[in-house]
C-alpha cells in the first residue's frame, strides 16, 4: 500500500500537517432543496479543499488533496483547475502528472475534464508527449474502440503535436479486428485527407477506393465503407458518377441478390449524378423487384426507389419522396 | 485559417460544438447576440459537417447525432436556415442536405430506436437528437413511427421514466428526451416542442 493510499484511510482532519488549517462547509444557503446527503469522507475532504481554495494555498499538501478529491469526484472541474494551477506553482514533473490521469481515466474515460486536463498536459510538454498520448488512447481504445472522447483527443494530438506515422496502420488494424467501426473508417478519412506524410486525398484516393471495395464485398450490408467510398469523392460528383469502379462495384453486388440495400442506393445516387446505366444494370436491378411485379417501362430510377420502398421499409417514405425527386432525365 | 469555439467555462477547458449551440441557445432566448460572432460560428458549424453527411463535435470527428443537432439547431436560431429545408426546392443550402438526409434516415435501426452513430446500438436520447434534427429539416415523414414509439417504450421504467437501453434503471437525462422524443412523434397527451430550444412551445413562447 503506497503511502497516498494510507492517507487516504486517516480522515484530513485527524492528519497533524493539517491541524493549522480551518476547513471551510459548503454553503447551501438556509433552506437548501435536496441536500446531497454526502459520506463523511466526502464532506471532510472537500470542506479542507475549500480551504486551500479559498486562501490559494498552491503546495504540495494542496496537490495531495486534489487528487483525494478527484478520486471521491472527478466530474467536479474546480478541483481540477486547482490542480492545475497548482502543478504550475510547483513546477510539476509533468510526465508523473499523466501516470495521475490515467489512473482516473481508466475508471472514467467518458469524464470530460479528464481528457481535459490530459490535453492541458500534452500542450505542456509539447511533441514529447506524442508517444505517450498515442499510447495512452491506444489503451482507452483497446477497451472501447469507439470512445468519442479518445478519438477527439487522438486527432488533437496528431494535428497540434504531430506522430502521424503508423495512425493508417493502426486504422487498418482496428479495421480488422472490426470492419464495422465506423470510428476507424473516420480515422481513416481523417488521416488520408490530413497526414502531412501520405500526399492528400487526390494522392491516396486510387489505393483507398481499392481498399474500400474489398470490405464491401466481404459485408455489402456494412454501411461504413459505403459513406467512406462516397467521401473518397468529396464534392467531385461527376468524377464519383463516372468511376466504372463504383458502378461496376454495385453491379456485382446486386447480382448477389442479397445485403443490396447500399448498393442500391450507391446506384440511385450515380444516376441522380449523370451515371448513364446499360442494360446489364436495369436487368440485375429488375432481378430484385417481387415476383408478382411486372415488367414496366419505369426509369432505373424510379424502379430502384420502388425496390428500396419494398426492401428497406423503414424508409418507406423516404425512399418514395426519392422518387419523386428524380433528376428529370433518368434512363 | 482562424477556427472559432466556444468553451464551457472562462477559465479553460474543451471547445466544441455543443458550445457553440449553447451560446445560440442563451443569445436566442435573450435575443441579444452581441457575444457571437455567428459568421465565425457558421464557417465553424460547417467545417463540422463530415464525408459522410452528419456532423461531429469537431472538424474531423466521426457524425454524431447529438452534434448533428447542435449543428442544425445552432444554424437554425441563427437564422442561417430556412424551417423545413426539405420542401424549399433551393440548391444553395449552405450544407450539405441531401447528403445528411442519406446519412440521418439510416439513424433508425432495424428494432426501431434510433443510434447515435453508424453501427452502434440504438440509445432513447437519439430520438431527441435524430429525430430532432429531422424535424428542424421537414424530414418527420421519414421517420417509421410505430417502431419508434415501440422501441422507446421498451426503455421506459416501471419506476417510471426512460433508460438508455432496454432493461436498465432511468434516469432524468434519458427521461427528458424520451419524452420530447414523444412530443415529436406528436403524441396527444404531450405538448408539441420547439425543436431548437428542446423545451416546450408554450415554455420558448409563453402561453
Amino acid at each position: 500500500m503506497d503511502s497516498n493510499e494510507e492517507e487516504q484511510k486517516i480522515p484530513v482532519s485527524q492528519r497533524p500537517e493539517w491541524a493549522d488549517v480551518k476547513p471551510v462547509p459548503q454553503d447551501d444557503g438556509p433552506r437548501p432543496v435536496v441536500p446531497i446527503a454526502y459520506t463523511e469522507e466526502f464532506r471532510e475532504t472537500m470542506d479542507y479543499f475549500r480551504a486551500v481554495y479559498v486562501s490559494d494555498e498552491r503546495s504540495p499538501r494542496s496537490l495531495q488533496l486534489t487528487s483525494e478529491a478527484i478520486h471521491l469526484n472527478p466530474g467536479n472541474y474546480t478541483v481540477w483547475h486547482f490542480r492545475r494551477a497548482v502543478l504550475e506553482a510547483l513546477n510539476a514533473d509533468l510526465h508523473e502528472e499523466l501516470d495521475f490521469v490515467e489512473n482516473v481515466a481508466k475508471e472514467n474515460s467518458k469524464n470530460y475534464q479528464i481528457w481535459h486536463h490530459r490535453r492541458w498536459l500534452a500542450e505542456k510538454l509539447g511533441t514529447g508527449a506524442i508517444v505517450k498520448e498515442l499510447e495512452f488512447t491506444k489503451n482507452i481504445l483497446s477497451l472501447d474502440a469507439k470512445n468519442y472522447h479518445a478519438w477527439s483527443h487522438r486527432q488533437w494530438v496528431l494535428k497540434a503535436l504531430g506522430g502521424w506515422e503508423d495512425e493508417l496502420e493502426y486504422c487498418h488494424q482496428l479495421l480488422t479486428d472490426d470492419v464495422f467501426n465506423n470510428s476507424a473508417w473516420n480515422q481513416r478519412y481523417f488521416v488520408v485527407t490530413g497526414s502531412p506524410l501520405l500526399g492528400g486525398l487526390d494522392a491516396m484516393r486510387d489505393s483507398e477506393v481499392d481498399y474500400t471495395i474489398e470490405a464491401i464485398i466481404a459485408h455489402p450490408e456494412n454501411e461504413s465503407p459505403w459513406r467512406y467510398l462516397r467521401g473518397l469523392y468529396k464534392q467531385d460528383m461527376k468524377t464519383w458518377a463516372n468511376d466504372p469502379r463504383i458502378s461496376s462495384l454495385c453491379l456485382k453486388v446486386l447480382s448477389t441478390k442479397t445485403r443490396c440495400i447500399f448498393a442500391l442506393s450507391t446506384l440511385l445516387d450515380l444516376i441522380c449524378s449523370g451515371f448513364q446505366p446499360g442494360p446489364e444494370f436495369k436487368a440485375a436491378v429488375d432481378d430484385l423487384q417481387a415476383s408478382d411485379t411486372g415488367p414496366s417501362d419505369s426509369g432505373l430510377g424510379e424502379t430502384i426507389c420502388s425496390v428500396l420502398e419494398r426492401i428497406d421499409p423503414l424508409r418507406v417514405n423516404y425512399w418514395t419522396w426519392r422518387k419523386s425527386h428524380l433528376p428529370s432525365v433518368t434512363v | 485559417m482562424h477556427i472559432v469555439s466556444y468553451m464551457p467555462i472562462h477559465i479553460g477547458a474543451e471547445a466544441d460544438l455543443r458550445f457553440v449551440y449553447c451560446a445560440a441557445a442563451i443569445s436566442y432566448m435573450l435575443n441579444d447576440w452581441s457575444g457571437v460572432d455567428k459568421e465565425k460560428a457558421k464557417g465553424y458549424i460547417l467545417n463540422c459537417q463530415s464525408y459522410d453527411g452528419g456532423f461531429g463535435l469537431c472538424p474531423g470527428l466521426e457524425s454524431h447525432g447529438g452534434a448533428t443537432y447542435c449543428a442544425l439547431a445552432s444554424l437554425r436560431l441563427m437564422g442561417f436556415i430556412e424551417d423545413d429545408l426539405l420542401s424549399k426546392r433551393t440548391s444553395s443550402s449552405i450544407i450539405n442536405t441531401p447528403m445528411l438526409l442519406e446519412w440521418i434516415v439510416q439513424r433508425q435501426t432495424v428494432g426501431g430506436g434510433f443510434q447515435g452513430r453508424l453501427n452502434k446500438p440504438a440509445d432513447t436520447c437519439y430520438g431527441f437528437w435524430v429525430g430532432g434534427v429531422l424535424k428542424i429539416l421537414g424530414g418527420g415523414k421519414f421517420v417509421d413511427k410505430e417502431s419508434l414509439r415501440d422501441s422507446l417504450l421498451t426503455c421506459q421504467s416501471q419506476y417510471g421514466g426512460f433508460s438508455k437501453f432496454p432493461g436498465q434503471l432511468p434516469e432524468l437525462y434519458h427521461s427528458y428526451y424520451g419524452f420530447t422524443a414523444f412530443s415529436l412523434l406528436e403524441v396527444p397527451s404531450l405538448n408539441n416542442l420547439c425543436v431548437e430550444l428542446g423545451i416546450t412551445d408554450r415554455a420558448a413562447q409563453g402561453p
